[in-house]
């Protein structure tokens, strides 16, 4: 997952130190370069693609305003993603007590932007609705392989599980994303 | 147990919408912006006081070096030193004075105690005696 240029593609170790000294340039590589990975582990965990980026945002201002908390910067992303998953969680929650209007129907512009991020098309809906069969931990797995192309080495890492469980959850979760898909597939008009 | 076919997941990526994300980049350090320009204000404020200390820590070193040379220049030399016993003990004789004496032992004593030898039970009696 690892493999860069060092000169051009400085490693997360030097950019964590470079953010320690509060260089602002270091600190939007680490948000370009780990974005759409937290994205997808919020998603995951949230199913909503606006709450998933509020969460994402935060997420990274938290960890950039606390840089000197993540004790291994070489694993920066997996400290990251243990603080999405935190938010998430506890987002949920305040979801479930409050059980009030979504944020998309608080933000009318927010959700129209929700709306164009997963097309308003079919294909987003049933995505969404076939993800939210899956448990938690296969839709990591899953968005992760297949969104982001991580390994199964690096999924383990973020997660905190071994490669095998993360090739078992992802066997699973194809499998269940293909009946579920099968199953709402839209009828062929074309016979008409 | 293989199922290598991943599924098409481009619909949820944010990557579709390169702009969205651009903004939501920009958004997030803009709101660490102000953390990180504390961060290299305290730095500068480190080396300012580095710098300010500079001078004072120069002229206090450049202080304990003079003094240093003076005392050396001062203090006298090995050879000096074997000179001024060498006077010493000709004017006063010392050399002749063992270190038991020096040290205030009587002079009976003193010669039991630089042959290493322990006086017999009736010279003890003797020598406390002596004066």
């Amino acid at each position: 997952m690892d493999v860069r240029d060092p000169v051009t593609e400085p490693p997360d170790a030097d950019l964590v130190a470079a953010v320690r000294r509060g260089d602002a340039r270091a600190a939007d590589v680490l948000v370009r370069r780990h974005f759409r990975s937290s994205y997808a582990v919020a998603l995951a965990l949230l199913g909503n693609p606006m709450d998933a980026e509020d969460v994402c945002q935060d997420c990274f201002v938290r960890a950039l305003e606390r840089i000197e908390d993540c004790r291994q910067p070489d694993r920066f992303v997996f400290w990251l993603h243990q603080i999405v998953r935190n938010r998430a969680h506890n987002a949920r929650e305040y979801r479930r007590v409050r059980s009030g209007p979504s944020v998309d129907e608080l933000d009318v512009a927010g959700a129209d932007d929700a709306t164009r991020l997963v097309e308003s098309n079919e294909t987003g809906d049933r995505l969404a609705a076939a993800l939210a069969t899956l448990s938690p931990e296969q839709r990591q797995v899953l968005l992760l392989k297949d969104m982001e192309d991580w390994d199964h080495r690096a999924i383990a890492g973020s997660l905190g599980f071994s490669e095998g469980m993360s090739r078992q959850h992802l066997f699973n979760a194809r499998r269940l994303m293909r009946e579920r898909l099968r199953e709402t597939a839209p009828e062929d008009g074309s016979h008409d | 147990m293989t199922d290598d076919e991943r599924i098409d997941l481009g619909a949820l990526d944010p990557a579709r919408d390169p702009a969205r994300l651009e903004r939501s980049a920009r958004a997030i350090t803009a709101r660490v912006a102000p953390v990180l320009a504390a961060r290299r204000a305290q730095r500068a404020d480190a080396w300012a006081l580095l710098a300010a200390w500079r001078r004072p820590v120069l002229a206090a070193a450049a202080a304990i070096v003079v003094i240093s040379v003076v005392t050396l220049v001062r203090t006298p030399r090995p050879a000096a030193r074997a000179a001024t016993a060498a006077t010493v003990v000709a004017t006063t004789g010392a050399s002749n004075t063992s270190l038991s004496e020096a040290a205030g032992l009587p002079g009976a004593v003193a010669s039991y105690v630089e042959a290493d030898v322990p006086p017999s039970p009736s010279k003890t009696l003797d020598l406390q005696g002596t004066p």
